[in-house]
């Protein structure tokens, strides 16, 4: 009994702890999903050996702290810092990684080196922001050495995990440390507001002992070494210097010209110059001890550890393999040479590298090879051998299109392709004779990639066209997140800069997608700007068959605005691109007399805006049509300026495609209210300081043709954080803003008025949404045909508001084919999540009080002010999708379904169906009984036709049943 | 009675000054008056088109004077803009909108302005609609005077936008609470049953 006693209070237990959970099954995890965590480009990366084992340290340009993987292309821990808390600089600290960020304090941080735990947090608050980007890190023995805001050293010691001391130092402008191992002492240095070298040297207590100011040498901060006695400097002539730190007198040394000076350990540098790149001692003079082989141009990268030094050149060319050649430091001899490889077309030339040496089991050195490229992309060697690399440029999208797949990529005979040009009968033959090879080839082992780019019948098999702030372009597959293909436009021209991407032909049979590339880039010091055409396909540029248009056209100025025309090129059926480079002037492309013929064929002139960026207050309308002298002409039409102190802060996005299923709403009593789809509407949002409130927030809608305005409507308190921009939406007759409010204000909570601000308004997250009608009556309806914004018509606008728990950071909407599906608002939140709100949630005509008999059938729920959260509307489930910036959806084949991928840091590419899956079966779905049922029936149905038949024939002939003529016979008897 | 009689009176008394007060309020807000000048595209200078007069910062509607001798002397084109522009008493430029020239006149010179106010009742923008947005087969006319126009003035004010409804969420939360109170959990459901088990369990054995 006792024994079952235990047993059964082991059972209460167990009850006492039982929850209900909702979770995925394992294996529906990544199905329909597929992640890809980044880290960004690196700025500071080194080998660090981590419990006897060397690890990949990194520090990016998107505030994250990493440990890469030596093996494989994934991350062993990584850390994102909030936007506002700026990563200066990392350094290794035994097993531990030691950061500095500025936020409003600044922030040393001491991370596990295995696991990337955070293992201690020291906020250092500072009086004033100033100076804030001159920050270092020392590290010696056990003790961390800050230099905050150039002017205060904090020290901490990581055995007793304590701040040791704080000191400042008389001048504001110093930006390293040094430690001088000799004596002890620590030397900041800098460059002050006149140019002149400050050096401030401090005993490990703080007491300073000196601070000099050297004169009369001009150079840059990161031209500064020390030796460990003296310091060493390289002048903006490249001459050399060596300079006492405790007296400050500088002498030079005579040496040729110095191009470049880097630091190998104690007085042992490389010297780069025209002719050479020396290993030299440098102490009054200047000691050659060897040099690299190879003299071309070169990144320099060192690597130290208590018994060796080595010094890596890795050649930077065009070429696909480059030389890396290794000098040992101490024994001043070459220890290796190598090649790696490195594809030029698709990332440029290598910018960055960073050497590790090790031994393997056997005691033999070898080396790792660390890469940056010009891209951002980022490579690991294992000598020549290529470990792995990662599409870190991924980090620095512009801009994302989807491109549907044509059904067949290839292959397609002339007959089929040049219908016009060939008779019916050899254009039959032709097409039995592709569908014959068609039909083989499937049924060959063919190559992936042909597998790939075949449009499947879902429509789920979509490219992800993105390029990059640098100019990359990268082909993604959205099934199977494989790389089609790569490239590298940047190389073209110097400091290209990404604009966008336009769709310039769809696909179809015979033509395979097109995009035009836009950007700018510099041409001999004068913005110009790039435009390409593409084949999404194989990422070439796109041959026009009219031999006039080029595949790459520059123009000698910046574009102000791009915008895509209705219009074709006849030949090539690709649209054409405006190309504004002033209030009066335009460019198209193609730029051929067709294109200009058919713009002035067209009844109506083309709208345009320029407006001013994020920041600015104007927006402003112009109208472009082909004057009676058949040129471009640009009329200007309105300006409109919001008022004083308010500043735009957000424009409204919408969806490239974005069509309307219905044109009303059916309302519970089966009446309609028609819906305003006005396609020229612009949402924007302004914010300005207000005295009581923080901010006040102004949302317009403005008609961009004819600058009138739709709706303006203020929100007290609404504005922005740190942490959460204004974002708008627009899709159909909606539109959707998030902002952060910051309350009511906290002053006078005596008087009733503030405690009724107090009540009203909360500090937060919060969603706006307004629906546009045409009228408020029901079933009254705009009686012109065709939309014109020279129409007056004030709409009737449903809005609601609703608070949000949770930082939101992107805002996107799912688009289906024909827009029958609901649309789900999706949201990218500051906790790595993102969000699906069904529609049901953000109507805004949900009433407050219970919803009546006509309110439920119309499918309106209750107003309640807080937009719930379930863990079924997290669309990534458990994985993190850091730093997510935009959110894009594209249609599938099925109704049921859109495409949605989220990019900032990582992407994510998932499928919505917001009003399930009501064009698919269901996993669920019987289909052997389908099978069977039907079988069934087949059979029953030939079984009673056949009976039916015979009974026909048997009346029609009357012959009576055997029993029956026996019964009759029997009763004539 | 002669009191209750006399509190009935004085009462009525409060309310009529009261009432008094307010329409003495109204009276004294100051119309606010407006400026249209209009001029085509091609043309440089605006030309006093007419008066707006809003009887308040609170009125919905305008009165619209136009003012002779106006017109545009000048030949329109289809592609022509005919630009307003709405200025204060002071001359100052306000805000101004535009339609094509020849809407005017299609719509036999039958338009509308809408005027959008801040809740200090200041013009923030202005727009122009006409009565129809096509053009005629043929353009001959010139743009009249002022006093030709049949203009109808709208004012929109500047909306306070929507707030959360707080008051509803207090009392969902107290609908939740309450419902949470009927509802009963696990052990409050099946107490009878675990409890006997487990007082059994507790209290025999042991040897």
């Amino acid at each position: 009994m006792y024994r079952h006693k235990r047993l059964f209070s082991f059972i209460l237990v167990i009850l006492l702890v039982i929850n209900s959970t909702f979770a995925l099954y394992k294996d529906q995890v990544g199905v329909i999903d597929w992640y890809q965590a980044h880290v960004g480009t690196p700025k500071k990366a080194y080998f660090q050996k981590v419990i006897g084992r060397s690890n990949l340290i990194v520090a990016t340009d998107h505030n994250v702290i990493a440990n890469l993987n030596l093996k494989s292309n994934n991350i062993y821990w990584r850390h994102a810092l909030k936007e506002n808390d700026k990563l200066v600089t990392i350094a290794p600290l035994d097993n531990f990684v030691v950061s500095l960020s500025e936020s409003k304090s600044s922030n040393i941080r001491i991370w596990n080196g295995q696991n990337g735990y955070l293992v201690n947090e020291y906020v250092i608050e500072s009086a004033n922001n100033e100076n804030a980007e001159y920050d270092d890190l020392l590290i010696q023995n056990n003790n961390i050495y800050a230099l905050i805001h150039g002017k205060t050293i904090v020290k901490i010691n990581n055995v007793s995990r304590s701040q040791e001391g704080k000191f400042d130092l008389q001048d504001n402008n110093h930006s390293k440390l040094f430690l001088n191992s000799k004596t002890n002492e620590i030397l900041a240095i800098g460059k002050n507001n006149k140019g002149q070298l400050i050096v401030s040297v401090l005993e490990t207590n703080g007491r300073i002992i000196s601070e000099k100011t050297v004169s009369n040498i001009k150079f840059e901060i990161d031209d500064v070494f020390f030796t460990g006695e003296k310091l060493v400097l390289k002048n903006f002539n490249n001459k050399l210097y060596t300079v006492d730190p405790k007296s400050g007198s500088s002498s030079t040394i005579s040496y040729e010209d110095v191009k470049e000076l880097v630091h190998v350990k104690d007085n042992v540098f490389i010297v780069k110059t025209e002719s050479k790149d020396n290993l030299v001692k440098i102490n009054d003079s200047v000691e050659e001890l060897s040099a690299f082989e190879n003299n071309d141009e070169g990144i320099i990268s060192v690597f130290t550890n208590d018994a060796d030094s080595y010094v890596s050149k890795t050649s930077v060319s065009k070429k696909e393999s480059l030389v890396v050649e290794i000098l040992n430091a101490n024994t001043a001899k070459i220890a290796k040479a190598f090649e790696i490889k490195n594809d030029y077309s698709k990332n440029g030339e290598i910018v960055k590298v960073s050497l590790d040496s090790y031994r393997n089991k056997d005691g033999v050195v070898l080396f790792r090879i660390f890469t940056v490229t010009k891209d951002g992309s980022i490579h690991l060697y294992k000598e020549s051998n290529l470990v792995w690399d990662s599409e870190e440029s991924l980090t620095n999208i512009v801009d994302l299109k989807f491109i549907a797949l044509p059904e067949i990529t290839k292959d397609i005979p002339e007959a089929i392709k040049n219908n016009e040009n060939t008779g019916i009968l050899s254009q039959i033959v032709s097409r039995i004779k592709f569908q014959l090879s068609f039909l083989k080839k499937s049924n060959d082992n063919h190559s992936q990639n042909s597998d790939i780019l075949k449009r499947d019948p879902y429509g789920f098999r979509q490219l992800l066209l993105f390029l990059t702030q640098k100019g990359k372009l990268i082909c993604m597959e959205t099934l199977t997140k494989q790389i089609i293909w790569t490239r590298f436009i940047g190389n073209d021209v110097q400091n290209f800069n990404g604009i966008k991407l336009t769709n310039i032909r769809s696909s179809a049979v015979q033509y395979p997608p097109l995009v035009a590339v836009i950007g700018t880039f510099d041409d001999n010091g004068k913005e110009s700007s790039i435009i390409y055409s593409i084949d999404t396909i194989t990422g070439e540029n796109y041959q026009y068959t009219n031999k006039n248009v080029p595949s790459v056209a520059k123009y000698p100025y910046k574009v102000l605005q791009t915008f895509r025309l209705s219009n074709e090129e006849k030949e090539d059926k690709t649209r054409v691109i405006a190309l504004v480079k002033s209030e009066t002037e335009v460019d198209f492309y193609p730029n051929i007399p067709e294109v200009i013929d058919s713009i002035k064929e067209m009844e109506q002139p083309i709208y345009f805006n320029l407006n001013d960026k994020i920041g600015g207050n104007t927006l402003r309308g112009y109208k472009l049509y082909i004057n009676d002298e058949k040129k471009p002409q640009i009329d200007y039409l309105y300006k409109k300026t919001f008022p004083e102190n308010e500043v735009i802060i957000s424009y409204g996005f919408k969806e490239p495609v974005d069509y309307v299923a219905s044109l009303g709403k059916v309302l519970g009593n089966r009446n309609v209210l028609y819906k305003y789809l006005n396609p020229n509407v612009l949402a924007v949002a302004t914010v300005k300081p207000h005295d009581v409130y923080t901010s006040v927030l102004s949302i317009y809608f403005l008609d961009t043709v004819k600058g009138s305005v739709i709706h303006h409507s203020y929100y007290e308190g609404g504005g922005e954080s740190s942490i959460m921009k204004p974002q708008i939406i627009q899709y159909e007759n909606m539109i959707v803003c998030t902002f952060w409010n910051n309350g009511a204000p906290l002053e006078d909570l005596d008087t009733k008025e503030a405690k009724k601000l107090k009540k009203n308004i909360k500090k937060g997250s919060q969603i706006v949404v307004f629906e546009l009608y045409e009228s408020e009556i029901e079933n009254q309806k705009d009686p012109n045909h065709e939309f014109s914004s020279f129409h007056y018509i004030q709409p009737h606008i449903e809005s609601k508001a609703y608070l949000f728990d949770g930082i939101i950071t992107s805002i996107g909407v799912t688009t289906t084919r024909n827009s029958i599906t609901n649309r789900e608002l999706i949201v990218g939140l500051d906790n790595n999540e993102l969000q699906g709100i069904h529609p049901v949630f953000i109507n805004a005509r949900r009433k407050i009080t219970p919803p009546s008999n006509e309110d439920k059938q119309e499918g309106l729920l209750q107003y309640r002010p807080i937009i719930p959260s379930s863990e079924k509307s997290i669309m990534n489930y458990n994985i993190p999708v850091v730093g997510v910036k935009n959110i894009v959806s594209n249609p599938a084949t099925l109704e049921s379904t859109s495409l949605v991928a989220a990019y900032g840091l990582d992407i994510f590419l998932t499928r919505r169906t917001p009003s399930n899956d009501f064009d698919v079966l269901s996993e669920a779905f019987n289909k052997p009984i389908l099978v069977i049922t039907m079988v069934s029936i087949v059979i029953a149905v030939i079984y009673t036709h056949i009976k039916i038949k015979s009974n026909n024939f048997k009346k029609v002939w009357k012959i009576q049943p055997a029993d029956k003529v026996e019964k009759a016979e029997k009763k004539d008897k | 009675m002669k009191l209750n009689l006399l509190y009935i009176l004085g009462t009525l008394l409060l309310i009529a000054s009261v009432l008094c007060k307010k329409v003495e309020d109204d009276e004294e807000s100051e119309p606010l008056n407006f400026q249209v000048m209009h001029k085509l595209a091609s043309q440089k200078d605006f030309v006093k088109r007419g008066d707006i007069t809003l009887k308040s910062e609170k009125s919905q509607i305008g009165k619209y004077k136009g003012v002779e001798n106006s017109g545009l002397n000048a030949k329109i084109n289809k592609n022509d803009l005919y630009l307003i522009e709405v200025r204060d008493n002071n001359g100052n430029t306000l805000s101004s909108s535009y339609t094509q020239a020849c809407f005017l006149l299609e719509s036999e010179f039958k338009d509308e302005i809408v005027l959008h106010l801040n809740k200090e009742g200041k013009v923030l923008f202005a727009d122009y609609f006409t009565e129809k947005s096509n053009c005629p087969e043929e353009i001959k006319d010139n743009i009249p005077a002022g006093d030709a126009f049949e203009t109808s003035v709208r004012v929109l004010k500047t909306e306070q936008g929507q707030r959360p409804h707080l008051a509803s969420l207090t009392f969902f939360k107290r609908e939740q609470a309450k419902k949470q109170m009927t509802e009963k959990g696990f052990f409050g459901k099946y107490w009878m049953y675990i409890l006997p088990v487990v007082l059994i369990f507790l209290f025999s054995g042991g040897n």
